[in-house]
């Protein structure tokens, strides 16, 4: 896994260059016009340092004992810098031999200093791997030191030996905040004695994830301060463009970066995959998940170990069922296919993750939850459905393909989404980018003051202490005034009798997530669980829900209680939820504006709504019914960047309102894709909506694949001629934002110029989903082209404002 | 303060509002006290008529010390303390010889019952018996910055203790307390000693006879203690929130009165647990239970006699383990006629027992043979009685063949 082991790879992967190479020759003898770029990297040696000459002996027999005789570059230079006493980030790729990198330091400190070490992973999962493999090289070196997972699931009487006993305690960000730093007086042992914190996965720190996690760790240094501690970070990443500076966000000081990998690494190889073109008047091809399967069961029958992964879970479930109708028709024999993804309980993924290590399975599908390190062995071939929105996430799925030396294909194939086909026509752009930065905003106003709430808790603040970029005595002016601090002297203590890092989520703002019950023969047994955010658009009633394939409809929701009745069925369909957004404009931070059009940044009221839900006959994907759902709006504050054009030019441009309505439908898709380019950010961390900025009406494409005008309620009404002022918006998709809307606001002339490339480069005649969006059949019967339309709006929209440039 | 407060409130507008400032205002003192401009900070003055109020006295910066002795001769419901000062500990207390007169009675109240180091311990309630009485001690807080002293003031007055008796001390107060001493860099002198949490022997014997095992359920029960004009336990918080930050001290003496009664009755409740445990069913309780625990310290003999005083009215559990007591001792025929008088209802465990009994002890496979196969009928899904039924079948098959001395 993550030792060299140079000797290892030759012998193993004696037959699989064949294999793939094989595979490789006969996608691009069938296929070569579904080919749209390659790319091969070839096999690299490693680069290797002797071991230093200060490593305790006992890790050298720890290590001799296991096979490892040498280090790889990196990882000496890890040691150096960490024993140094400097924080450093390791930035190498999968398989790398990433672990040693901060176990050696932690390990040698642990034997010689009794010093103690906090390792803190995003997931659970990831630190039982990580105490496993801690404990091997243990009893290989019979080193004696003791290392702890703990977590939600340590049992109560083993907590006060993991706090007293623990060398290494291996946790994660949620229970650092909510089990331990508020309770820090118990860990005042380990606190006084804490020499690292390991944070590894890093990458996956970013966003509100991260924002809440870079202020758990000024706690945490907080803490450390008031017992005389001040630890070295070691950190780990993927690759993204900018680890040092997400590093140094994260636990503000200097960050020494490692990022030249000294491991070797198997010749790879990589395709960009366009499904062809079935319909080309309507630009549509063919759907991603047939090319995958397609690839996949190419790949599976070759005898090679295949991983697919998808956008979303309900991808996961379709896919995972096409490929078991191949591969698992006899239910007598183990499953070659499984589906892994967030949701399943934590047993049924442990069970695929330990089949996958031993080989037993031959496929799997995933989504990003296998993109971590978890680990699953050696894997042949990676099929993408879908361009995960990252480059950087694009690169670490492929890298799940092709561990320990051996030679690895990957495929990526391209949905009918604008980013997709924008990185499969132009494969230069994608292989020659660089990877995204990634952005934290540890000083966001509600995150920060979530946590200046619990830091108060922990410790009483101090006059004249620092936490994070606002004014602390204001922020701590407001809690006493809201009633939870009370100023003495000097000091602001917590004064009330609630327990504040149980009310902050450092996930999202969900508030708690939902349990699936199947209540199939009048049991209860919990199937699954669905995060807060994504119930909505997967548990209504009537929703088909999927666990490895196998269907379940849900009966009932108890939305309160968080709870979804399901039981099993055998459907010959899947279900998909309509939802639409509506916003209101509140206030404007700024504008810029001139003669018909103008663009502003501000605040805005959300207003997110699931309508109802579409059900899809599997394979033929027709459209075979509709059903209502009664949900609860989901509301949010954000900022949001708008453009509008003045009613009287709009007036000039079109003939009629709907044909307005198509165009600025048409463009808000196009610039949504831009922006998320252009910001670096995923397509989900940006919304979309097109109304009025009042709320009082939004547009959606109805079934017909027109523009229709909705009221709030989402009825379609008729705007009169007056105040039609359509706006499309593109808002920050977190509530109080994550600070995407201000270099937004910067980019505004690049993201109309773009989007004009976008729809006028493109291929099709009126319009299709790699540009404005899917259009029906009718359209030119109708009269218009949804293409033309957006075009003109986008024109009118950088026609009106000073900064505007020609594209 | 403004443009912060506005910036939050605009992002929170659509969030369930935020907790009120301002709580309940019914109480007039507090009224009277915001009408006299309290909201400044309060002076050492304010300490003092507080201290009045309280009856008790300014000792440290931000300590006010009410103290009493109780006479030996005061009731606390049925108990009169000098009973208290009697009682044997050998029932209670884990093990070790302490004597009463040497044991701490500790209660806390507390901003909040979540735990964790944002949770403050306003008051400590401490007492000791002696010749003289019972000796109060009440430790208030009346600011943040006092809590050293408080602290201190603590240690000295526990210094001569040997163990802390306390109602759920074990996992609330003391923890709390080791946290404040830790934050405040000193060690504990609380968690150092033995503790005699008065909780677990009172859950043991009445947690299957009560609906709740609280200090005021046991003090009702076993005390004839009813306290009248209580402030809830639960209000605590509040009464410290509005003396800190209102100067207000309505509340305040209420809780001290809640305090002193919780010491009372840890005091009280320690003559009747030991009653309770020599006599259960006088008092409502469990004698199985309290012979289980006597079991389980080693102390068979009284197991045995507390389940045979009890034997008349002993459930199938109890006589069980009665039955279990006889067999460890050697005295099967005691054993034995119970399991009978238990079989006779078709109880699993006795029928169980009476099969093995003639099988392995008396070599009487039929009779064996007939306690299985009733076994089996009670049981039909259990898998080792059918397999005992053959095993017998079989046992018995040879003895036929063999019966000059088949085993």
């Amino acid at each position: 896994m993550s030792l060299p082991a140079p000797q290892i790879p030759e012998e193993i992967g004696a037959t699989e260059p064949d294999r793939v190479a094989r595979l490789v020759a006969r996608l691009k003898r069938k296929y070569r016009g579904r080919i749209t770029g390659e790319l091969v990297v070839p096999a690299r040696p490693g680069r290797y340092e002797p071991f230093p000459p200060d490593l305790d002996p006992r890790l050298v027999q720890a290590l001799h004992s296991r096979g490892v005789e040498r280090l790889y570059s990196h990882q000496r230079g890890a040691w150096e810098a960490v024993r140094a006493g400097r924080h450093t980030v390791v930035v190498t790729p999968t398989a790398s031999g990433k672990t040693l990198c901060y176990n050696l330091p932690v390990l040698q400190a642990a034997l010689q200093d009794k010093a103690k070490a906090l390792y803190l992973f995003p997931t659970k999962a990831l630190s039982q791997d990580q105490v496993a493999e801690i404990l091997e090289l243990n009893r290989a070196g019979e080193l004696g030191v003791r290392a702890y997972t703990f977590d939600g699931d340590t049992p109560g009487d083993a907590r006060k030996a993991v706090r007293t006993r623990g060398d290494i305690v291996v946790s994660n960000p949620d229970m650092l905040h909510q089990g331990i730093l508020p309770h820090h007086t118990k860990w005042a042992q380990f606190f006084e004695n804490l020499r690292y914190v390991v944070i590894d996965e890093m990458h996956t720190y970013r966003g509100v994830f991260g924002s809440h996690v870079a202020n758990v760790l000024r706690r945490l240094r907080r803490i450390c301060r008031f017992y005389g501690s001040d630890p070295v970070f070691v950190l780990c990443s993927a690759t993204i463009a900018n680890p040092g500076e997400l590093a140094e966000q994260l636990i503000e000081g200097p960050v020494r970066t490692i990022d030249e990998s000294g491991a070797p690494q198997g010749a790879k190889q990589l395709l960009l995959w366009n499904p062809p073109v079935i319909n080309p008047d309507l630009g549509i091809r063919a759907s991603a998940r047939s090319q995958t399967t397609r690839i996949a069961r190419y790949a599976v029958k070759s005898g090679l170990k295949t991983i697919l992964f998808t956008q979303t879970r309900l991808m996961v479930e379709v896919l995972t069922k096409y490929l078991k109708d191949v591969f698992d028709r006899d239910p007598r024999r183990p499953p070659r296919v499984r589906a892994y993804r967030g949701g399943y309980l934590p047993t049924e993924r442990r069970d695929t993750e330990q089949k996958l290590r031993a080989g037993s399975v031959d496929c799997v599908i995933s989504t990003s939850a296998l993109e971590l390190g978890v680990d699953i062995g050696a894997l042949d071939v990676c099929v993408l459905n879908g361009y995960p929105g990252t480059i950087a996430g694009t690169w670490q799925r492929l890298g799940r393909a092709g561990r320990r030396n051996r030679p690895a294909l990957g495929v990526l194939v391209a949905t009918s989404e604008p980013l997709d086909q924008y990185i499969v026509r132009n494969p230069d752009f994608f292989l020659g980018a660089s990877p995204e930065h990634a952005r934290i905003d540890p000083d966001q106003l509600l995150i920060l003051m979530d946590h200046i709430r619990c830091a108060a808790f922990e410790l009483a603040f101090r006059e004249g202490e620092r936490f994070g970029g606002e004014e602390l005595s204001e922020c701590l002016a407001y809690l006493e005034e809201e009633g939870v601090l009370h100023r003495e002297g000097e000091g602001w203590h917590w004064m009330d009798d609630s327990y504040p890092a149980n009310s902050v989520s450092l996930r999202s703002v969900a508030e708690g997530n939902f349990v699936v019950i199947d209540i199939t023969d009048g049991g209860k047994q919990v199937i699954a669980e669905v995060d807060y955010t994504s119930a909505p658009v997967t548990l209504y009633e009537g929703a088909i829900y999927m666990v490895q394939a196998r269907p379940w409809q849900v009966e009932r929701l108890d939305w309160e209680g968080r709870k979804a009745f399901v039981r099993q069925t055998e459907a010959d369909y899947y279900t998909d939820a309509i939802d639409y957004t509506r916003l209101k404009i509140l206030e404007d931070f700024e504008r810029d504006s001139a003669a018909g059009a103008h663009c502003a940044r501000g605040e805005v009221h959300v207003v997110r709504r699931v309508a109802g839900y579409k059900k899809i006959r599997y394979y033929t994907h027709d459209n075979v019914g509709y059903g209502n759902v009664d949900l609860p709006d989901q509301e949010m504050h954000t900022t949001a960047v708008w453009w509008q054009v003045d009613s009287r030019a709009l007036e000039a441009a079109f003939e009629s309102r709907w044909q307005a309505l198509d165009g600025f439908l048409g463009a808000a898709y196009a610039m949504h894709s831009v922006a998320a380019l252009l910001t670096m950010s995923e397509l989900r961390d940006l919304g979309r909506a097109v109304g009025d900025g009042q709320g009082t009406w939004f547009a959606t494409v109805d079934a017909d694949g027109r523009g229709r005008m909705r009221s709030a309620d989402g009825e379609p009404v008729e705007a009169d001629t007056h105040g039609f002022v359509p706006t499309v918006f593109l808002y920050d998709n977190y509530p109080g934002g994550v600070g995407l809307s201000a270099p937004l606001f910067d980019l505004r002339t690049k993201v109309l110029a773009g989007a004009r490339v976008l729809v006028q480069d493109c291929g099709c005649r009126h319009g299709c989903p790699a540009c404005v969006g899917p259009i029906l059949a009718s359209e030119e019967a109708r009269g218009g082209s949804p293409k033309a339309a957006a075009l003109r709006v986008i024109d009118l929209l950088a026609s009106g404002y000073s900064g505007h440039e020609s594209p | 303060m403004s443009r912060l407060s506005d910036r939050l409130g605009k992002l929170r507008s659509n969030a369930p509002a935020a907790p009120q400032a301002v709580p309940v205002q019914s109480e007039l003192g507090g009224r009277m006290q915001r009408l006299r401009g309290a909201a400044s900070p309060r002076s050492e003055k304010d300490d003092v008529v507080l201290a009045e109020q309280l009856g008790g006295a300014c000792i440290a910066e931000g300590v006010i010390a009410v103290g009493e002795t109780l006479a030996l001769e005061h009731d606390h419901g049925r108990v009169r303390l000098r009973d208290a000062l009697a009682t044997s500990l050998d029932a209670l207390s884990p093990g070790g010889s302490v004597a009463v007169d040497e044991l701490v009675f500790m209660d806390t109240e507390t901003t909040g019952l979540a735990g964790g180091t944002g949770t403050v311990v306003f008051l400590l309630g401490l007492a000791r018996l002696g010749p003289t009485g019972l000796e109060l001690m009440q430790l208030v807080l009346t600011r943040f910055s006092g809590e050293a002293a408080l602290l201190e003031a603590a240690r000295e007055w526990v210094a001569r203790g040997q163990a802390v008796v306390t109602f759920n001390g074990r996992s609330f107060d003391v923890p709390l307390l080791t946290a404040r001493y830790r934050l405040k860099g000193r060690t504990d002198p609380f968690s150092a000693l033995p503790q005699i949490d008065l909780l677990h022997p009172t859950r043991r014997a009445f947690a299957r006879q009560w609906p709740d095992c609280r200090l005021q359920s046991a003090e009702q029960r076993l005390l004839d203690f009813h306290r009248r004009d209580d402030l809830p336990g639960a209000m605590a918080p509040q009464a410290w929130f509005d003396w800190v930050r209102r100067g207000s001290m309505t509340l305040l003496p209420g809780v001290t009165k809640h305090n002193r009664w919780d010491l009372l009755s840890l005091a009280a409740l320690m003559p009747v647990l030991e009653n309770v445990y020599r006599d259960p069913e006088a008092w409502g309780g469990d004698p199985l239970a309290v012979a289980r625990f006597q079991r389980g310290r080693g102390d068979v003999a009284a197991a045995l006699a507390m389940l045979e005083a009890h034997a008349h009215s002993l459930c199938p559990a109890g006589s069980n383990e009665l039955a279990r007591l006889h067999r460890d001792r050697g005295d099967w025929a005691a054993a034995v006629a119970i399991w009978r008088r238990l079989a006779a209802h078709d109880n699993v465990e006795a029928l169980e027992r009476l099969s093995k009994f003639y099988e392995h002890m008396c070599g009487d496979f039929t009779q064996a043979l007939h306690y299985a196969e009733r076994l089996a009928l009670v049981e039909r899904a259990n898998p080792a009685h059918a397999h005992r039924l053959q095993r017998l079948h079989s046992r018995l098959g040879r003895r036929v063949s063999l019966p000059a001395g088949g085993s």
